[in-house]
């Protein structure tokens, strides 16, 4: 057993503060994610061996969730899955992140686990997870899913490393317009629309999004709702009956408007490095009355920019299915 | 069973796999060069005074899997020591390639890329359009390099460039960068980019040595007499005629 050195904080200031100074600091909420990693003893050159905890669960405040009709959902950073899940303010009018929260693994873990860790959780690449592969997530030299088994890996926007963003959450705030309230290390505050919150591996390989030391998700704030919205979410998990991580999951948000889509976003998870936004087919029904013919061409077009790997095929077809019925359930 | 027709993918064991592929008609395809530029600058009009290349990275379109690490090793290694991060190779998608029988058995569907990067011309036409010798010829590697500190990014060496690249959205990256030849404007920067040899880096050009393809064939998991990226010598008559048939796109493959 390793120890490491834990502090409790009482505000985000003080957090960042004490990230900052400290590469081997690193925050811990649920720490479903983070204990796991320490545990296993992932470390490279690009990712040191966390010594040093700071607990932000103790922060006063830091798991409010409030909605107002004027002005949209405020979520802190700690609120847990299950409270999302369980929201009458959430399910009654962001139905689709409440099941996207819901959808992310088991009830235990959900009871811990709080929304930021959900964002801002590492990928579950097996090479990356396994000490014995120093791959480019580690501060490594070589992408061993491009050479090797990548059954579970990206088939859209890869380059250099293949992981697929594992988030659940993710794709459900993408795409209801929401922004990221940033705690910064120098002691300021940012807010940052999600579409521009996860980088990929051009970016900087070493991380998923733009939180550099010291930085930390403080809360997430969606709009709310325009009159004629409706939205899905759906996840396609190997195995069904119990928990997993998502082969590919799909949120998408339609405002309907005289019978035609007026504005719609579709972002998948688990298909590219980053949360992938189907721009494609957003244009395609635009302007649109959906039918199932509407939805699959939409589809088809989404995927046509896909180059999938030895094992992932089946991820193409996958997240076309996954396009037509989500699109077809929003409208409905 | 056994016999030579049986072995090596149904070729004939006789021939080597790049005569192979050339009997395909597939050797050239894919590399949408202007056919006539390299040719013309490798007919042995060596310009007088310009020093050449010590290797010329040499890329086989069959052999490319489009994993996008050459590219983004290249934005890396020269972000890393302060240089503009446009990537100096880029990988585009072209149907009309023909994969490797190897790459066909060890990566599926995965293929059917090519590479574009410098070649650093023996007569080097971009070098004396530099109105302030911003493109120097680098000592050690003799790469055509440009030095960032001096470019005022008039744009005159991406003119001079007669390789001109594909349309961008054949780009297998999602990233933009308005290239026309092998030359880039970095617009953060605003100075212009071209493949150096990575002539600041000991090891020699991060692409080859990153490349998944040829780490594999190095490694002999996988079976090739030629890499996916490699650095030939210009100086042998025999690496020249190489790269002109490969460099060189047959006519009904040209853009």
């Amino acid at each position: 057993m390793r120890t490491v050195k834990y502090t409790k904080t009482t505000s985000w200031k003080q957090a960042s503060a004490a990230l900052a100074k400290d590469p081997k600091a690193l925050a811990i909420a649920g720490g479903s994610d983070l204990l796991g990693m320490i545990k296993e003893g992932l470390e490279g050159k690009g990712l040191p061996r966390y010594e040093n905890l700071i607990d932000i669960r103790t922060i006063a405040g830091s798991d409010a969730i409030t909605f107002k009709a004027s002005d949209g959902l405020t979520i802190g950073a700690l609120a847990t899955l299950s409270s999302l899940e369980n929201s009458d303010d959430v399910k009654k009018n962001y139905p689709a992140l409440a099941r996207a929260a819901g959808a992310a693994a088991s009830p235990n873990i959900r009871n811990s686990g709080t929304l930021g860790g959900n964002i801002n959780q590492r990928p579950r690449c097996w090479y990356y997870r396994n000490t014995e592969f120093d791959c480019y997530k580690k501060g490594g030299e070589f992408c061993f899913a491009v050479t090797g088994s990548n059954a579970y890996h990206a088939i859209l926007n890869g380059e250099l490393c293949y992981i697929v963003h594992p988030s659940d959450t993710a794709p459900a705030l993408i795409a209801l317009g929401a922004s990221a309230v940033i705690s910064m290390a120098d002691g300021g505050e940012k807010t940052v629309p999600f579409d521009s919150y996860f980088t990929g591996p051009r970016v900087d390989v070493l991380r998923e999004n733009i939180l550099k030391q010291g930085d930390l998700l403080k809360e997430v704030r969606i709009p709310a709702p325009k009159a004629g919205t409706g939205m899905s979410f759906l996840k396609a998990q190997r195995r069904g009956e119990t928990y997993d991580f998502a082969l590919a999951n799909i949120a998408t948000v339609i405002v309907k408007k005289d019978g035609k889509v007026d504005d719609s976003r579709i972002v998948l998870s688990g298909v590219a490095p980053t949360p992938y936004r189907a721009t494609v087919a957003e244009e395609a029904i635009k302007g649109q009355a959906i039918t199932a013919q509407v939805a699959q061409a939409a589809a088809d077009k989404a995927l046509l920019q896909a180059r999938p790997m030895t094992d992932n095929a089946y991820k193409v077809g996958l997240a076309k299915s996954l396009i037509v019925r989500s699109i077809l359930e929003a409208w409905a | 069973m056994g016999s030579d027709a049986d072995s090596g993918g149904g070729k004939p064991a006789d021939l080597s796999r790049r005569a192979f592929l050339r009997g395909t008609g597939a050797a050239a395809v894919g590399v949408a060069f202007v056919g006539f530029g390299l040719a013309e600058a490798f007919r042995g009009a060596w310009a007088p005074g310009i020093a050449q290349a010590s290797g010329v990275i040499m890329p086989d379109p069959s052999l490319c899997i489009g994993c996008l690490t050459c590219e983004v090793e290249c934005s890396d290694v020269h972000k890393a020591v302060g240089l503009s991060d446009v990537p100096r190779i880029r990988i585009y998608h072209r149907d009309s390639v023909t994969v490797d029988p190897e790459i066909i058995a060890s990566y599926g569907a995965r293929g059917q890329f090519f590479q574009h990067v410098c070649v650093q011309c023996p007569d080097a036409p971009c070098l004396p359009v530099c109105p302030v010798k911003a493109l120097q010829v680098e000592s050690r590697t003799g790469a055509r390099v440009i030095d960032p500190e001096t470019c005022i990014a008039c744009g005159k060496c991406e003119q001079a460039c007669i390789f001109p690249t594909p349309i961008e959205s054949e780009a297998v990256s999602t990233q933009r960068y308005g290239q026309k030849s092998r030359i880039t404007r970095d617009e953060k920067l605003n100075v212009y980019a071209k493949c150096d040899l990575c002539s600041f880096r000991p090891k020699g050009p991060a692409c080859i040595e990153r490349c998944p393809v040829n780490i594999k064939i190095n490694q002999g998991q996988l079976k090739s007499d030629v890499l996916c990226l490699d650095l030939l010598k210009p100086v042998d008559k025999a690496n020249f005629a190489k790269m002109r048939d490969q460099q060189t796109a047959p006519k009904e493959a040209r853009p």
